[in-house]
């Protein structure tokens, strides 16, 4: 474990360092304030830290309470150990109001050292569960947990933002929604788990034809949503029938059963440059064409424009 | 010191750490005593007591102790309370001399 040492006394920090390597910490040392505090605020820090009070230019309280304001510092914390001669119950609630997670006074007990610093890791190691956990439901929140792509919310989300943006920029956009075929007969079929690994497969290889700035969300069930930013009329059928052919290329192979061919049936929609169509109209557009796609014997792209002028 | 055990280069280090340390600081004390400047007496004076906790040496830390304490009454006003320090800064100064002979004595190089 790294383990930060700010001390401008040369003794205390000789003897401390001493000890601290001997418990296994890889010490990195400073004899001022300043520096302590610039370490500190590097991304890539130790997380914990042991300072003294007293030190020049920048004491160790005034290094606690600048770290805790820098911006970031909740996610990263640093536990803080104020190690210090003074010993007064004053100077001990100073400390700890300041910011300080602990204050050992000198001349310390080394086990008792050693036994706070263990306190320090298990704050750190929970500090980590707590922000791992705050992540997943994050993710949870805009994923979709079988495929791992954007959920409907998100997607929605993007489609919105993207719409106005290309509104606003004069530029054309694309949207798909595609569905796969005969899903459920997948399902009934060879079982809920390979209709799941079909949706994954089918997800997988969606995003291996997109482009950076394109998003596919899950929109529910076998049903999904491609937004394509910045695309012409052309651009649009191109990375529909790309996915069309990506979904229709290779059987899903099944460790424990027999191979599974998928496709799917794409419907398209396209907001043209000067011309303003709302979310719900090119939703609209997309599904009626997906509709005709499954109508004509679907694995096929429709495209709405095409139907309208038929 | 019970954590040097047997490691005579880290007595060495500490040995001449010791030294310098020792009279750097006194020199500070003194010209801090001599100037009455009472904020810096005390930051002074912590900081000799600071390193003296290493040690075991309650009568050192007592003195350190003393000369901070003084310090802090001379921020608050008490002027009379840094007059007079010298003789306690020689006492000081005497035990620090003794504590580097015990140093060298256990072995440690002197600086």
């Amino acid at each position: 474990m790294r383990l930060l040492l700010a001390d401008d006394d040369p003794i205390s920090a000789l003897l401390l360092r001493q000890r601290l390597e001997g418990w296994e910490y890889e010490v990195e040392q400073y004899d001022n304030g300043r520096d302590a505090l610039e370490a500190l605020r590097s991304p890539t820090s130790p997380r914990l830290a042991i300072l003294d009070w007293e030190m020049p230019g920048l004491n160790g309280l005034d290094v606690i309470d600048q770290l805790r304001q820098t911006p970031g510092a909740q996610e990263r914390y640093v536990y803080t150990l104020l190690l210090t001669s003074r010993n007064q119950e004053i100077d001990i609630v100073k400390g700890l109001d300041a910011g300080a997670d602990d204050f050992l006074t000198k001349p310390y007990r080394p086990a008792e050292l050693q036994a706070r610093l263990r306190v320090g890791l298990r704050f750190l190691a929970l500090q980590r569960e707590l922000l791992a956990s705050q992540e997943e439901l994050r993710r949870q929140a805009f994923q979709d947990p079988l495929t791992r792509l954007p959920n409907r919310r998100t997607v929605l989300k993007r489609f919105r933002e993207d719409l106005s943006r290309c509104r606003r920029d004069n530029q054309p956009m694309g949207l798909l929604m595609l569905d796969l075929d005969r899903f459920k007969s997948i399902n009934d079929t060879y079982g809920h788990s390979a209709g799941d690994a079909v949706l994954k497969e089918a997800s997988r290889r969606m995003q291996r034809v997109l482009r950076s700035y394109d998003m596919v969300g899950r929109f529910g069930g076998e049903e999904f949503l491609v937004v394509l930013p910045n695309t012409d009329a052309e651009g649009i059928i191109r990375v529909a029938e790309r996915i069309c052919a990506e979904l229709r290329a290779e059987p899903l192979e099944q460790e424990d059963g027999p191979d599974i061919r998928f496709s799917c049936s794409i419907g398209a929609a396209l907001s043209p440059p000067g011309r303003i169509l709302s979310e719900r109209e090119l939703i609209n557009a997309a599904d009626a064409a997906l509709f005709h796609s499954k109508r004509s014997g679907r694995d096929q792209v429709s495209a709405s424009w095409q139907l309208a002028a038929a | 010191m019970g954590q040097i055990g047997g490691d005579q280069m880290l007595l060495g280090e500490l040995t001449r750490l010791f030294e310098q340390e020792r009279q750097r600081r006194l020199v500070t004390l003194r010209e801090v005593i001599a100037a009455g400047d009472a904020e810096a007496i005390k930051s002074a004076a912590h900081a000799i007591k600071s390193g003296l906790t290493n040690f075991c040496a309650p009568d050192a830390v007592a003195l350190a102790a003393t000369l901070e304490d003084a310090g802090r009454a001379g921020m608050r006003g008490e002027s009379d309370a840094i007059q007079g320090l010298e003789p306690q800064v020689d006492v000081l100064e005497a035990c620090m001399a003794e504590m580097y002979q015990e140093l060298i004595s256990m072995g440690g190089s002197p600086a």
